[in-house]
């Protein structure tokens, strides 16, 4: 929750980056590539 | 990483072009939870647990892709979901075909130099390849051949990957999606906008023709 807090303090949009991390995970989720690290 | 770079080069084209990354939270999306959701299962199928069970990985694989599938059949009318859908659902039907993975040919997993015997074990047909989607079938056996992880990228380094027709219909359509989302205003029908747009095109029409 601190983290959070400070993290909104320094300016961070949760839900900017939450969207784009949906987007992300949505693509490579559904995709046949090769997917994190490997 | 092809995902990654594409998702960055689409929110650069929708800055150049005059849009707002933040008009990305507006965007309404139905379900959008199961995304994240269907990405965790799979990278805890393919990494956190390697040894997983065959028809667990597949449950797993499949499962996911169907949720991501229903996602884009609630969400359809939003700008490139629809394509991007187009794209899961080829790589659904290319995977439940052939058992549940995604079938790789044994001359391109030869042709990507994907070589080692941690990750291909014997090579024989059937085989997973290891922290990936992929099973080795020959290309005679395969069903929807076309759709299968069939064309190699030849890059250096992690640009160097094996993708299918659906991984790039799916990449198309979630480029569009976030140029679109970027330089549109969520709030305005899309009827309205196309209204907008003709009438700017009208608008130009008759300055260019002073």
């Amino acid at each position: 929750m601190m983290d959070k807090l400070a993290l909104r303090v320094a300016g961070v949009n949760w839900k900017l980056v939450a969207a784009v991390v949906s987007i992300l995970a949505f693509a490579v989720a559904g995709s046949a590539d090769d997917i994190g690290p490997y | 990483m092809p995902f990654v770079l594409g998702v960055a080069a689409a929110l650069v084209v929708g800055t150049l072009a005059g849009g707002r990354v933040e008009r990305l939270t507006a965007v309404k999306v139905a379900w959008w939870q199961a995304a994240p959701v269907a990405l965790g299962l799979q990278l805890l199928a393919i990494y956190g647990l390697p040894g997983l069970d065959r028809a667990a990985l597949v449950a797993v694989l499949v499962g996911s892709q169907l949720a991501l599938l229903v996602v884009a059949l609630r969400n359809w009318r939003t700008f490139g979901v629809a394509v991007a859908g187009l794209g899961v659902a080829m790589n659904l039907a290319v995977m439940v075909a052939n058992g549940g993975l995604m079938p790789i040919s044994p001359e391109t997993v030869a042709a990507s130099g994907r070589a080692g015997s941690w990750r291909i074990g014997d090579g024989s047909p059937g085989t997973h390849l290891a922290l990936s989607k992929d099973v080795i079938v020959p290309l005679a056996e395969t069903r929807l051949e076309l759709l299968a992880d069939r064309f190699h990228a030849r890059m250096p380094g992690r640009l160097d990957v094996v993708f299918s027709l659906g991984d790039v219909v799916l990449l198309l359509g979630v480029m569009a999606g976030i140029v679109r989302a970027m330089t549109h205003d969520p709030n305005t029908p899309l009827e309205e906008q196309h209204e907008t747009d003709a009438a700017g095109r009208g608008a130009y029409r008759a300055l260019a023709t002073r």
